[in-house]
């Protein structure tokens, strides 16, 4: 006993010491969790291995605004991965970031949406790219609706993961930017400062209104409610592994949960539906890598390291990512055929426009309980487990947005 | 000493019989001294941050009328009482259940006290993600739904404060059920026996001595649900799908989520707001704990017969398996395939793997989360004992103030240790950051545990009786040897609450998430998909406080019913 309580005494200080032994580790932050981590790990493992520099990567999932914004500076990462664009031009964040100069060109449409308005300095490089306008059913079954205007799923048919903001407010998007494009636009247009006057304008009532009522015919009391407690796995799981609904609209990283929980070649997708005489929405998203002031230039390097364009014949643990599925860069296309098209569309389609939720801060600006996930998860909870009408639930979620947008800075 | 007094939830004043001591053993000066660091850090982490909080509330004209007029805040409010009710009723089940067994045998006792008072060191995180999973919508998953027969939505609106409820009362009926079971053991049995004599009706008899016997236990039950209730966090952000979390979150998770929203001035007036709200609901609490209560002996002659023991058994065994459930839940679904267990619940049995744990044991940001939590809870166990000890000597002895200041006192402890840590985060992030956020979270959990600390360690100590002649430079080190169990209680108490801790964590630490509750909450971003790592994670999470409790049972019994070795 006394042996063993001396050795563990001997032990704290030499746990201590080692910790503070070498040069620092490069602190990333990134959002993911599980699966995707370990991916994101064994790419960063070459970069230790090469530049024997450690690099200690932490999963703040949707607290990283909180971390980044945080009042203890010592504490801020060196550098971040994040899908939420809008977080570079906060007003707390953006000083608190170093731009990248030098480096690699990037495509010009991913460059502008990094490149501080003001400025023009380029804040961050794209790591991942996502397709979010697509809709998955099992092969072999013909689902994919003429317009978005004729999209009348039967109850029980369509899966949403409505426990998860994110699903929720992807629908939004794709249904706003296929009904009025303009006001997505006007919102964010490409290179300029928003205008978050274009909340109040008509339209985006009418657009709610059509996404509720998609929503009021897709699922009944029940339905609802059980759809409000699933995630956006469970939703993958009731089309390709319970069979219990048809269709599920998902990113393209939903292809590695349908092939790890269904098997391979079960799936198909086609296009989130256009409105009658518009063109099919593209709503994209994606984790921008960013580096922050105490990084130096370290983290300049990292960033640039991480998103670097890989030569033709290059492999690591970043290609075997893109070639397995789950994950897109714009610089390279990804082997399996299902994500041929989707990621095409993300380098050269017109109607590309980036989430407009993660563009949001402020009041609207989404997490679990809070800001626009918080207006369409009330919205789907009234027109599906309560009984107002599309029309009324979706002016009343209308007047949320306006007041919240109205608030704060946008 | 004499056992008449001896029971450590009575923290009512005694009156001292003893023989006055013969000289005061230290100067006033060293007594403020050795009262100095528990005061420092109180003051310093908690009760100054506070003064600034109350400040900056009022800095902005219209901050609190914007808070006081904000729906979702009054929501946020209003989901506070609920949460009060569940409050309540954790102390009714403790009450119950104590009555139920109070003539069960040793054996039987033993078994309860054990079972319900082992859900109390598991954090609220881990027992979130249990309920969570044990109420799972999909009947392939969740246990509730497979015995409906039917998909339930039971995580959705309404519904889920049944859930809530249920993990409430699971993690802290049993503490509720310990302080009962001790009180009604010691029931002043001659007293009813005579009363009865003399006719005195059978309500009367409850009105007069039972309800006046039980008023201090009562009242530390309720207190100790309170405060977990009004620092409800983890549970609900594991627990809760995030569509509903804001339908049950109370005030201080909504301060966490809108903090940036309101504004400094209107943070802040949320947080006094809802340290005022917790202060009023502990004020019935305070007033039973005023009250002198006397004790005799448990009744040693009183011995039920064995045969209402016995048929006690099938209770017993209802509940312990009702207890013991969601650890089965846990481990099992930890010990299966995660591929599997993401599809289908853990009754399914097949295929049985350590996959989950090898996983966890690779993660080195697990691992290395692991070994800080670890350090550091030792550390502020060791902060904590070092300001506590000598504080609450000072304090039984009688140094400094006289006995009867002591109700002040711990109007003020019970105040400190019952308030949301949202009230003083903020002023404490900006001062705190210069000295590095590891040494920041040290400090601010010891401040946050000595209030409690100098609590249990004052009963004890209490009781030591002092040296006849004189005091002399050793008498605390006699003390401490004396009151060894409780100084044990305090320091598993400090190690548990700062292992099982994510409101502190998240508050001053979101960054470097160095901090193992921290780890596991990031799993809930997919749930039921990483319901076999989590569980995993969970278990060894919380293998460590169990076998922490487990090594010192029987000090920390003693700890809590006498305080003192012998």
């Amino acid at each position: 006993m006394s042996m063993s309580r001396r050795a563990f005494l001997a032990a704290v200080p030499a746990v201590t010491l080692a910790g503070c032994a070498g040069p620092p580790p490069l602190r990333v932050a990134v959002v993911w969790s599980g699966e995707e981590l370990r991916r994101f790990l064994r790419v960063v493992d070459a970069y230790v291995a090469e530049r024997r520099r450690p690099v200690s990567v932490y999963s703040a999932g949707d607290n990283i605004s909180a971390l980044l914004r945080g009042p203890a500076a010592d504490v801020v990462p060196d550098v971040a991965v994040i899908p939420r664009l809008g977080l570079l031009f906060d007003p707390v964040v953006r000083p608190r970031i170093r731009p990248l100069t030098g480096g690699h060109a990037q495509p010009a449409f991913w460059r502008r949406l990094a490149t501080a308005p003001e400025s023009g300095e380029t804040l961050g490089a794209w790591f991942k790219i996502a397709n979010k306008s697509l809709v998955w059913h099992r092969t072999g079954e013909r689902h994919a609706p003429p317009s978005l205007a004729a999209w009348q799923p039967r109850p029980g048919t369509l899966a949403i993961g409505a426990a998860d903001g994110w699903v929720l407010s992807d629908w939004f998007e794709n249904v706003l930017l296929a009904y009025a494009p303009e006001v997505y636009d006007g919102l964010f247009p490409p290179a300029e400062r928003g205008n978050q006057a274009w909340w109040g304008v008509a339209k985006v009532t009418e657009a709610l209104t059509l996404l509720a009522t998609i929503w009021r015919e897709a699922f009944t009391y029940d339905q609802g409610r059980r759809a409000l407690t699933l995630q956006f796995h469970d939703s993958v799981l009731d089309v390709f592994s319970y069979r219990t609904a048809d269709v599920v609209a998902a990113p393209d990283f939903a292809l590695p949960v349908i092939e790890r929980y269904g098997g391979k070649d079960v799936a198909r997708h086609f296009p989130f539906p256009a409105y009658p005489g518009g063109s099919p929405p593209l709503v994209v998203g994606g984790d921008v890598a960013v580096a922050m002031r105490g990084g130096g230039q370290d983290a300049v390097d990292f960033v640039d390291w991480l998103t670097r364009p890989r030569a033709g014949g290059e492999r690591d643990a970043l290609t075997a990512w893109v070639d397995e599925g789950g994950f897109l860069t714009p610089y390279r296309q990804p082997a399996h055929p299902l994500l041929r098209g989707p990621a095409e569309a993300l380098n050269t389609a017109g109607n590309r426009h980036y989430d407009l939720s993660d563009r949001l801060i402020g009041r609207l600006e989404g997490g679990d309980g809070r800001g626009l996930w918080r207006v369409l998860t009330e919205l789907f909870a009234d027109v599906t487990a309560g009984t107002a009408a599309p029309a009324a639930a979706a002016a009343a979620a209308r007047e949320k947005i306006v007041a919240a947008a109205g608030e704060g800075p946008a | 000493m004499s056992e008449q007094n001896a029971f450590l939830f009575e923290v009512a004043p005694h009156h001292d019989a003893r023989m006055p001591p013969a000289g005061h053993g230290l100067s006033r000066w060293r007594a403020a001294l050795y009262l100095l660091l528990a005061v420092l850090l109180a003051a310093g982490v908690i009760l100054a941050p506070l003064l600034v909080t109350v400040v900056i509330s009022l800095s902005r004209p219209g901050a609190w009328a914007g808070v006081l007029s904000d729906g979702q805040a009054w929501q946020a409010v209003g989901n506070t009482l609920i949460w009060w009710v569940l409050v309540v009723v954790v102390c009714a089940v403790g009450l119950g259940l104590a009555w139920l067994v109070r003539n069960a045998g040793p054996a039987l006792g033993l078994v309860m006290r054990v079972i319900l008072v082992l859900p109390a060191v598991v954090s609220p995180l881990t027992t979130g993600a249990v309920f969570r999973l044990l109420f799972d919508t999909s009947r392939e998953r969740g246990m509730a739904a497979a015995l409906l027969g039917r998909d339930t939505a039971f995580l959705g609106p309404g519904w889920i404060w049944l859930v809530l409820g249920l993990a409430f009362v699971w993690q802290y009926a049993g503490v509720a059920f310990l302080v009962f079971h001790e009180a009604l053991a010691r029931l002043p049995s001659k007293l009813l026996r005579m009363a009865r004599a003399f006719g005195v009706g059978r309500r009367r008899r409850l009105w007069s001595v039972v309800l006046p016997a039980l008023a201090g236990p009562a009242a530390l039950a309720y207190l100790f649900a309170l405060v977990a209730a009004a620092r409800v966090f983890d549970l609900v952000l594991m627990g809760v799908p995030g569509s509903t979390q804001a339908l049950v979150e109370g005030g201080g998770l909504f301060w966490w989520r809108h903090n940036d929203d309101l504004g400094d001035a209107g943070a802040a007036a949320l947080a006094v707001l809802m340290s005022l709200l917790v202060a009023g609901l502990a004020a019935p609490a305070l007033l039973g704990l005023r009250g002198r209560v006397s004790w005799t002996d448990p009744a040693l002659t009183a011995r039920p017969p064995a045969a209402s023991g016995r048929r006690l058994w099938p209770l017993g065994g209802t509940v312990a398996v009702l207890w013991l459930l969601p650890f089965a839940a846990l481990l099992l679904t930890s010990l299966r395939d995660p591929v599997a267990a993401a599809q289908t619940g853990w009754w399914n049995g097949e295929p049985w793997t350590l996959a989950s744990y090898a996983e966890a044991l690779s993660d080195s940001a697990f691992t290395g989360a692991l070994g800080t939590t670890f350090l550091r809870a030792v550390a502020v166990v060791c902060v904590v004992l070092l300001a506590a000890v000598p504080a609450a000597y000072v304090l039984a002895h009688e140094h400094l103030l006289p006995r009867r200041a002591w109700r002040p006192v711990l109007l003020v402890t019970v105040a400190l240790a019952a308030l949301p840590p949202q009230a003083f985060a903020v002023p404490l992030q900006r001062w705190l950051s210069p000295v590095g956020t590891p040494l920041a979270l040290t400090i601010v959990h010891a401040a946050l545990v000595i209030p409690l600390a100098v609590l249990v360690l004052h009963n004890a100590f209490v009781r030591v009786p002092a040296p006849m002649l004189a005091r002399d430079r050793w008498e605390l080190v006699h003390v401490v040897r004396e009151a060894r169990p409780a100084v044990v209680l305090a320091g598993v108490l400090a190690f548990v609450l700062v292992w099982n801790d994510a409101v502190v964590g998240l508050l001053l630490n979101w960054p470097s998430g160095d901090h193992l509750p921290l780890i596991l909450l990031e799993q809930a971003r997919h749930f039921m998909s990483a319901a076999s790592p989590l569980a995993a994670q969970a278990v060894i999470a919380t293998a460590v406080p169990v076998l922490v409790v487990a090594l010192t049972a029987r000090r920390l019994y003693r700890g809590l019913t006498r305080g003192v070795r012998r």
